[in-house]
């Protein structure tokens, strides 16, 4: 065949071309041009001079960063802890729940059960955060009125940090584990029934059948959802954190993530230091991501995202 | 996935999965409970004997109060909150549909259909971070406190394109290449061909937009500051961070004293507003939610 010269290949394919062509310009607009921006980071950034003509500075908004270092490592703390803490817990939960979807015979009380522990998965976190100011408030909370009822000390949530990481999990818990668990329910009905089967005819239990059948079948599943997850991290979870806390500054010390550490340096004006630890949260994202999908290859080449 | 085939069933059940069912649902529905019956409740009874699970003397009172008082505000977040549902909603998924399809083509149709697959897919893994983007379209593209800003920068996922890809990938080759025969342009059998048989991809990733536009803060947050661009969210965050500013002013000051506003009850009621359409909608797309995501078409 006679090679087309790009010319040529775009007029007739010009259809393509025109298909691709916004979602390549909003690729470029919104996602690699900021990525150029991080330039900001290595600048006196003010709104005179905007992305790339303010005063070059070098590494001084990095020495500011590494001058409040506690708070950084705080924040990268928090968000490891409450992020990789709900992914690793919500895994199990969201397969172990799959499983009892699994062992229900009757259809429509499954579809039911399903249907209504789905339903959190749709709410806002700001919805979320009105319910926990309903169970969580010091006073008038229904969790302290449970604990005042069966005779203990009420306690004051908004006041002591040691809580929250607790707190934020469970309800990232709460929220998630209906669509993590229909997610997997669903890879489980394409299993090949005969394999169960052949199992209860060799009278293995119902617990032998799980762990020898269903979990090896589950693997590559878990594996996609995880490193997606973990994918999902990158975007950092201000919402979350701002919906279920508020902001609270009390309970700083286990709430602030990456996210919601840059948000609180720019509102206060400091947009050097801000774009220092945006870029650094970014980094910090990608190696994630990365070194997630390479112990995944190590694991099973098959398990890879990429 | 072969969705004819039937599951196994085991012949014995057990009687504990479906309590532990029973259990996680009450806990799924409870907070919402409450939520709703603080809403009916009266403020002072809240005031003095803290929320409660049930209502106890149900009234519509904060209702009625919001309605008189607020309901100029609520109406128009809500409207707009609709509004850029509805726009933001056409607006991603024309976009990421388009481009899912043109890199769904074989390398022998379209050049670029690799490439381009890997420059959203690079996204994914890095990004600028949200100050650039901020300065960006604050500074540069003019998106602040007006209805663009609510939407504009949520022209495309990476994730939703992989869906709709591994939609557009599984049609039938014999399908696309009958239309060829008929002399269908490549426009034609994107419209009346691809579309049509991608459609259960395509009303999940609307779904999961409509949702996602419904509930979303983050653009609120960073990018409108003024009123006349809230959204059902940002309101009820305002809300809930400082009810008594948004609830008091000079014309009430005369008719509610400061202990009679009600704070609480107000919150609550907002939420309701704000999951009531949620629950509309919910039923109506139950079954694209796990339908149409294929987890194969995410890899590669």
């Amino acid at each position: 065949m006679k090679k087309q010269s790009l010319w040529q290949e775009i007029r007739k394919n010009y259809f393509f071309y025109v298909l691709a062509l916004f979602g390549f310009v909003f690729l470029i607009m919104f996602s690699y041009i900021p990525i150029g921006g991080v330039y900001m980071a290595f600048e006196d950034y003010t709104y005179k001079g905007g992305l790339f003509g303010s005063e070059f500075v070098g590494l001084k908004n990095f020495r500011i960063l590494f001058a409040n270092m506690e708070n950084a490592m705080r924040a990268t703390r928090n968000t490891i802890i409450i992020n990789l803490g709900g992914i690793l817990i919500g895994t199990v939960l969201d397969v172990v729940v799959a499983i009892i979807l699994s062992e229900i015979n009757n259809e429509k009380y499954r579809k039911l059960t399903q249907t209504i522990v789905l339903f959190p998965y749709f709410l806002s976190w700001i919805v979320v955060g009105t319910v926990a100011d309903v169970l969580l408030d010091d006073k008038a909370g229904l969790l302290n009125q449970l604990i005042q009822s069966l005779g203990g000390e009420p306690i004051d949530w908004s006041m002591n940090p040691q809580y929250w990481w607790a707190i934020i999990i469970i309800a990232a818990l709460w929220k998630g584990f209906g669509y993590g668990s229909i997610l997997y329910y669903a890879t489980m009905t394409g299993f090949d029934p005969c394999l169960y089967e052949a199992a209860e005819i060799d009278g293995a239990s119902r617990l032998k059948r799980i762990w020898t059948i269903t979990l090896p079948l589950l693997k590559p599943t878990i594996a996609v959802m995880f490193l997606l997850s973990i994918g999902g991290i990158l975007g950092g979870s201000m919402e979350q954190i701002m919906g279920m806390t508020k902001m609270n500054p009390f309970i700083l010390e286990t709430t602030d993530t990456l996210a919601t550490y840059v948000y609180r340096i720019s509102t206060g004006g400091n947009f050097g230091t801000a774009s220092a630890v945006s870029l650094y949260q970014s980094f910090f994202g990608c190696i994630l991501v990365l070194s997630a999908n390479l112990i995944a290859k190590r694991i099973n080449p098959d398990y890879a995202l990429f | 996935m072969n969705q004819k085939k039937k599951h196994y069933k085991a012949r014995k059940e057990s009687k504990i999965c479906y309590i532990v069912m029973a259990v996680l649902a009450v806990l799924c529905l409870l907070p919402l409970l409450m939520v709703v019956s603080t809403s009916l409740t009266d403020e002072v009874y809240i005031q003095r004997n803290g929320y409660s699970l049930f209502p106890v003397e149900p009234t519509l009172d904060t209702y009625k109060f919001l309605l008189a008082n607020k309901g100029k505000m609520l109406g128009r977040s809500y409207i707009m909150t609709i509004l850029v549902t509805i726009l933001g909603t056409i607006y991603s998924v024309t976009i990421t549909t388009c481009f899912a399809y043109a890199v769904s083509q074989k390398k022998s149709v379209f050049r670029f259909a690799r490439p381009l697959s890997f420059i959203a897919w690079f996204t994914s893994i890095f990004s600028g971070g949200v100050l650039p983007w901020y300065v960006l379209c604050t500074q540069y593209y003019g998106l602040k406190n007006n209805i663009w800003a609510l939407f504009i920068p949520y022209g495309f996922s990476v994730m939703h394109m992989y869906i709709l890809r591994g939609n557009f990938r599984e049609i039938p080759e014999e399908l696309i290449e009958a239309a060829k025969l008929d002399g269908a342009s490549h426009s034609q059998i994107f419209l009346k061909v691809s579309i049509p048989l991608a459609r259960a991809g395509i009303t999940t990733v609307a779904l999961f937009r409509v949702l996602g536009f419904w509930n979303d803060f983050f653009l609120p947050k960073w990018l409108i500051t003024d009123t006349d661009h809230t959204t059902m969210q940002k309101l009820l965050y305002d809300m809930l961070t400082s009810t008594m500013e948004l609830l008091k002013d000079s014309s009430l000051a005369s008719t509610y004293s400061y202990t009679s506003v009600p704070a609480e009850t107000a919150k609550m009621a907002i939420a309701v507003m704000v999951i009531v359409p949620v629950v509309i909608l919910y039923p109506c797309g139950l079954k694209y939610f796990v339908k149409g995501i294929n987890l194969g078409g995410v890899k590669g």
